[in-house]
């Protein structure tokens, strides 16, 4: 995004993108982790929309998830679920049906339109899903759902995350905050 | 936040939010990924 647009109108998309997550989550009425890839800053707009915060640690995102899980389900925690700070279209309303299905199934997922994910949730520790997957990629999806053939699992509407210029045609909200 | 009662048992929930944390240096260091463009995050989950 940052090659068609510059860097700063990129930063600025991007922050909007985590502003409006930071918005969602804090209406969702569970425990609330916010995971930093680096550092954890005390002082950020997550202030008060999150439970607590702490550093994602592995070598790849696979890795970094499961261990957030792991110790989501260590914690005594039934139902855990993933998103990250990508989604314009995000609501309280498909967290929410995300935790319902997880009621009585082992797994829910959020399918991307670019073959990835938006959400993971899972009711049981099932550590192939953070598997040998080439993250990043239009694979993404398809071979998670293959790790999910002998669990059961709900799959959510399908949602356009916003990683491309291209992506704010699908977003044009997200698109007129450009302009102004 | 409610811990929902269920047959009696209480059951825990909890969302992540998995946030990378980023400036205008960032993006410019940012190399090429995924299909041959530029994303947002490195770790674009598909």
């Amino acid at each position: 995004m940052a090659k068609t647009i510059g860097d700063e109108k990129a930063l600025f998309i991007f922050n909007k993108l985590v502003s409006k997550t930071s918005e969602v989550v804090e209406k969702v009425n569970v425990h609330k982790s916010l995971y930093y890839s680096d550092f954890v800053d005390d002082q950020d707009i997550w202030e008060g929309s999150v439970s607590d915060k702490s550093i994602q640690e592995g070598n790849c995102l696979g890795e970094r998830m499961a261990n957030a899980f792991k110790k989501g389900f260590d914690d005594g925690f039934n139902r855990i679920i993933v998103i990250g700070t990508d989604l314009w279209n995000l609501d309280t309303q498909i967290i929410n049906k995300a935790f319902a299905a997880l009621k009585n199934k082992d797994g829910v997922i959020g399918p991307a339109t670019d073959g990835g994910y938006y959400l993971l949730g899972l009711s049981k520790w099932i550590p192939q899903v953070f598997d040998g997957k080439n993250w990043g990629t239009s694979s993404v999806l398809d071979d998670t759902l293959t790790d999910f053939k002998n669990n059961t699992l709900v799959q959510l509407e399908t949602k356009n995350d916003v990683d491309y210029f291209e992506d704010l045609k699908a977003n044009p909200e997200l698109l007129q905050l450009l302009d102004q | 936040m409610d811990v929902p009662l269920e047959l009696g048992v209480a059951v825990k929930e909890v969302l992540l939010s998995f946030y990378e944390k980023k400036t205008t240096t960032d993006l410019y260091k940012k190399p090429t990924v995924g299909k041959g463009k530029d994303p947002i995050g490195k770790d674009n989950w598909g």
